[in-house]
């Protein structure tokens, strides 16, 4: 295709992940000519929902919505653009010996259910949800910033920096030093500090461990603990919500939202490299030769694929490209979706209670079982009994499945990126295997109602979405790699060494989840180099 | 009865340092040390006819600025340096690290040019991330949330210094200090033996693994008190630091009793007034513990004194002492295969790699202990005969992980050592005369170091700075009034004296170079 002025946008976005699209949107409404190109036949990347088997709606990625900026939402009105969310009203913890524990939006049931396990805990369980709920709130406002460069003296910066400083001089001296114990610990002990009942601290502990390749033994994990609590909107409950047909319809209401906003979106479109010119990016080529140019381009994807396999690393400063080498991003994280024919029966499930099976089921009986699932990866391998975090779709939206039929949804942790001698069709039935055996424990009719089995390895979300190492959040939220460090120090503005162009996915502040932060920041500094 | 201005319960290097620039700041000062050695655990005693070993750290330093001022020279003090550390490997292999950075980089190349090459870089990196922590560790930290006067001086002081680095160097030290060491050794390195070896400095003395976030950190606080790699003890042990202290103190006009008896500080309306101790009552107008916070507000204080929510904070505090020690007593210099005689005089370390020392962590996580555990071998006699008979020998050495919480049995554990060794060492068992064995349940119960914790409080950066060794009281003061904290359980942590020269400062005394 030779160039006319029809290839021709102000501004293209690589990658129709929600982040592409909220960056895409806003620019949309701020009057630029954009250009979404997603290589997949769908948008969402990571936030998808596909029918996987004829009538079975899976959820093969991201499953629950709490981080979403309200901003966005209301910024970009996906409401009129079909979103609904759905917040889910419980948590399930079987335990091994036919006992469970469970949280209700009852906050009373709740305290008795804890109470039964400790009395001290229901005690100590409001005044957590308060200080968690406190600090997350005090943190907030660092997620819509442009994360400001401490060793640069512009005015921005320097501007940027008293902000920072005023957040945190706002809290108080106790919460100041709470929070920096938090952000340094593991989840593990800084639970030990509040709690004594076993599943307790295990169900918690799953906050500070999800999509982290660490234990909750781990120093770090406190700080991921937090990130997932800063969405907790309503306190004392994991505010945590279910989109009316799945994630990806969030994906396709921003989508809609974009497309209103004048965005041209064209799936089945593999970039394969970035056109760079003196230093500036003029444009994209992709796989199959076509050309586009542009005056602005924005890179959806993690750091590791833009940097290192969409651009030419003569077109980079040797430090950054060491930055972006350097950058982790090994993964445990995999999804399975199931199809069943039927519910399943947890054996541990009071009778009456069925309304549990609505709500998150955590396989997470206790702070050594996930150590344990940990241990058993870390050095290239899976764990014998994973930790899981369950959910069946179709009794939250009947239409994820055929009437009758159910979906369940099952993040599961941990199975290395890096697995001894590497993934193959093999390793991943037998580790689909592990994941059913280990369900089918507490909910022994499982076997029997399972109609189909899909799996998920970090193998196959970086074949197939394109997340390097198959990472939830394209790149560890290690402490090294947060805020003005995140992906790399002096390029955590959403900018880049390479003139015009921009960088709008996970891999920068404030990191991975269904946030839509990133999107909306890079919009903004796009928009404040080109208003 | 003479009476005393200040009374300094326990007897490490911080708490003498106090001493001496307490006295020189015209204050009198008495010791008080329940033990029979001056140092409690840091000290050197013997523990078979003839040899003597150190208790617990096996290594440390004093820092210089203070050696200087107190002239520990003139007092005795006389440093040996271990100038090369040894990595033991599989198949009884080994190579020698020299202190001098040329020469290491060429040994480095025997086995790696990409990592001979970055060596350098690396250390430098690592100068300017502890310069930058021993400046922090030179002061009381921050006092107020938002920070005031004093403390803005302080962190501006901080920030320049990092600023002055250059802007890549400010945000590299400002990662390094939250980073796992098996990330950091993967950033630079990729010989698996040298990663271990630089790496095991990072989980010395925690009861951490290698894949932990901030381990960087603890690397550093080794290195920024002087004893991260290459390390240095004194002439006649460890004790030796203490000894040059303690007689500078009494030229400074401190007094100094040992075997005192059992001590605890007297409160009167929240005011501490002075300490009984034995059947005595002595009067002070100023308190000072040498010990842990633990110790000093469950034993030392009577604890209807303090508010729950200060008990609360000292019972988070992690201790988590995880480190064996063992003293042998060998008829004769053993030898190591391919190690040379002059590298016996360094310290030899078997942690061949990172993934090694996180599998000697994980038995160690769930209370057993490791079977292939991390060790550090000193023989100090090398340097210093007067620690042996003549001709024979002193092996020390450090073992992870032997968790305070486990039921570690010391006969088990020497066993476990000795054979460790025997690969590199074939004759050992037959040179051994004599074995004591510490574990962190004997540090406790003689010492009084919490859960046989030796740095009085995990090195940690959740136990640093502002946060040590209780938030809100990182300024040596305590909730009781006239109480302070002194020891290594205080900012910054160690025995380098620091904290018993920044408590000095925060009593007033100024001239820390007497006119
Ligand atoms: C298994 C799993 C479970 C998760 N669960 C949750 C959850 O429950 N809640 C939550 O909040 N978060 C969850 N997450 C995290 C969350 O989904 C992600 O952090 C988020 O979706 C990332 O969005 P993004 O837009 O930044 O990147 P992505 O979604 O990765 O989007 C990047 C897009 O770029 C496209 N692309 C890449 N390379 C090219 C190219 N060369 N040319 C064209 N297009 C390209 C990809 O196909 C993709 O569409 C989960 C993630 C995973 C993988």
């Amino acid at each position: 295709m030779s160039k006319t002025s029809n290839n021709h946008y102000d501004v293209i976005v690589i990658g129709g992940g929600h982040n592409g699209l909220v960056n895409a949107a806003y620019l949309g409404k701020a009057g630029k000519k954009v250009l979404v190109l997603e290589q997949r036949h769908t948008v969402g990347g990571a936030t998808v929902t596909e029918e996987v088997y004829p009538g079975f709606k899976f959820l093969i990625a991201s499953y629950l919505i709490s981080l979403l900026r309200p901003e966005v939402i209301q910024e970009l009105e996906l409401a009129r653009h079909g979103l609904e969310i759905m917040p889910l009203e419980s948590t399930f913890v079987p335990l091994a010996n036919g006992n469970y524990l469970a949280d209700w939006p009852d906050h009373e049931a709740t305290r008795h259910e804890i109470e039964r396990h400790s009395k001290r805990d229901a005690e100590a369980y409001d005044e957590y949800a308060r200080v968690m709920k406190r600090l997350a709130i005090a943190l907030r406002p660092l997620l819509d910033m442009i994360p400001p460069d401490p060793t640069s003296v512009t005015a921005k910066d320097l501007e940027t920096m008293a902000r920072v400083r005023g957040v945190l001089n706002n809290m108080t001296r106790d919460d100041f030093h709470l929070l920096s114990r938090l952000m340094t610990m593991s989840a593990a002990d800084f639970l030990d500090e509040w709690f004594e009942g076993t599943a307790l601290k295990g169900t918690k502990c799953t906050s500070g461990i999800i999509g982290t390749f660490m234990g909750p033994r781990s120093p770090g994990t406190g700080y991921v603990l937090l990130h997932h609590y800063i969405g907790e909107l309503d306190g004392t409950f994991r505010a945590w919500g279910f989109a009316r047909g799945g994630t990806g319809a969030l994906s396709q209401a921003i989508a809609s939202a974009a497309r209103e906003a004048g965005v041209e979106i064209k799936t089945n479109s593999p970039v394969a490299h970035v056109n760079v010119k003196n230093g500036e990016a003029t444009g994209v080529t992709l796989e199959n030769g076509d050309e586009y140019t542009a005056g602005i381009v924005v890179s959806n994807a993690d750091a590791k694929r833009t940097f290192l396999k969409l651009i030419e690393p003569k077109h980079l400063p040797d430090d950054f490209v060491s930055d972006v080498n350097r950058f982790r991003i090994a993964s445990p994280a995999c999804k399975v979706n199931l199809a069943l024919d039927g519910l399943p029966e947890f054996t541990s499930m009071p009778k009456g209670k069925e309304a549990l099976l609505r709500g998150s089921i955590e396989i997470a009986p206790s702070i050594d079982y996930v150590e344990q699932a940990y241990d058993d990866a870390k050095y290239g391998g899976w764990s014998r009994k994973p930790f899981m975090d369950a959910l069946i779709p179709s009794l939250l939206d009947p239409g994820m499945a055929p009437p009758g039929k159910h979906v369940m949804s099952l993040f599961v942790q941990y199975a290395s990126s890096d697995l001894e001698g590497g993934w193959n069709e093999e390793k991943k039935a037998q580790f689909l295997d592990i994941v059913i055996d280990t369900l089918a424990e507490h909910a022994p009719n499982l076997k029997k109602i399972l109609i189909h089995k899909h799996i998920m390895t970090p193998w196959d979300l970086e074949r197939m979405i394109g997340l390097t190492s198959g990472h939830i959040f394209h790149g560890e939220l290690a402490l090294q790699q947060l805020f003005f460090l995140r992906p790399s120090p002096q390029w955590s503005n959403y900018r880049t060494p390479i003139k015009n162009m921009y960088m709008c996915g996970s891999s920068t502040h404030p990191g991975g989840c269904i946030t839509g932060a990133p999107g909306r920041n890079a919009a903004l500094a796009i928009l404040e180099d080109r208003p | 009865m003479s009476t005393y201005n200040t009374i300094i319960l326990g007897s490490s290097p911080n708490a003498l340092t106090a001493a001496c620039y307490l006295a020189r700041g015209g204050k009198k000062v008495l010791v008080l040390e329940p033990s029979e050695h001056i140092g409690g655990a840091v000290a050197t005693a013997q523990f078979a006819d003839g040899f003597k070993g150190d208790i617990g750290l096996m290594s440390g330093r004093l820092e210089t600025e203070i050696v200087k001022e107190l002239k520990l020279a003139d007092h005795g003090l006389e440093v040996i340096e271990r100038k090369t550390m040894t990595s033991l490997l599989p198949g009884a292999k080994s190579f020698t690290l020299p202190a001098d950075r040329d020469a290491a980089e060429k040994v480095i190349a025997g086995f790696s040019s990409a990592d001979a090459k970055k060596y350098k870089p690396f250390m430098q990196l690592v100068d300017l991330a502890s310069d930058f922590l021993r400046s922090a560790y030179d002061v009381t930290p921050p006092r107020h949330h938002p920070p005031q006067k004093d403390d803005v001086d302080t962190l501006s002081k901080l920030t320049s210094q990092l600023k002055g680095y250059g802007r890549r160097e400010m945000t590299e030290v400002m990662r390094l200090l939250v980073m796992s060491i098996r990330d950091l050794m993967d950033e630079w390195f990729v010989s698996p033996e040298l990663k271990g070896l630089i790496g095991s400095a990072a989980i010395r003395g925690i009861n951490q693994g290698s894949f932990a976030g901030n381990t960087t950190y603890t690397l550093l606080h080794h290195v920024a008190q002087g004893d991260g790699f290459f390390r240095s003890t004194a002439k006649g042990g460890i004790g030796g630091l203490c000894q040059a202290l303690a007689a500078a103190a009494k030229a400074s006009g401190v007094e100094i009793r040992t075997k005192c008896g059992a001590m605890s500080v007297n409160v009167a309306d929240g005011v501490a007034t002075g300490v009984t101790v034995g059947s005595d009552t002595i009067d002070a107008s100023i308190v000072i513990s040498d010990y842990d916070a633990r110790y000093t507000f469950t034993h030392l204080v009577p604890p209807p004194e303090l508010e729950p929510e200060f008990n609360r904070a000292v019972k988070n505090i992690r201790y988590n002492g995880a480190v064996a020690r063992l003293n042998l007593a060998l008829k004769e210099l053993p030898k190591f295969a391919g190690v040379s005689d002059d590298a016996l005089s360094g310290t030899l370390v078997l942690a061949p790699s990172i993934t090694y020392l996180e599998k000697a962590y994980d038995g160690g996580k769930r209370g057993d202990i490791s079977n292939q555990p991390y060790l550090e071998v000193t023989i100090p006699t090398v340097g210093d005969a007067s620690l042996a008979p003549k001709g024979k020998h002193v092996m020390s050495v450090w073992m992870q992980y032997a968790p305070y919480h486990s039921a570690v049995k010391p006969d088990h554990l020497r066993d476990l050592v000795i054979q460790q060794l025997s690969e590199f060492c074939p004759n050992l068992k037959s040179l051994v005369e004599h074995a004591e064995v510490l574990t962190p349940r004997e540090f406790e119960s003689q010492f009084h170091l919490t859960e046989g914790s030796l740095y009085g409080g995990e090195i940690n950066l959740t136990q640093a700075f502002y946060l040590r060794p209780i938030p809100g009281f990182a300024q040596y003061g305590t909730p009781i009034s006239q109480l302070y904290l002194c020891g290594s359980a205080t900012h910054p942590g160690g025995i380098t004296g620091l904290s018993g020269r920044n408590v000095a400062r925060e009593l007033g005394v100024r001239d820390m170079v007497p006119a």
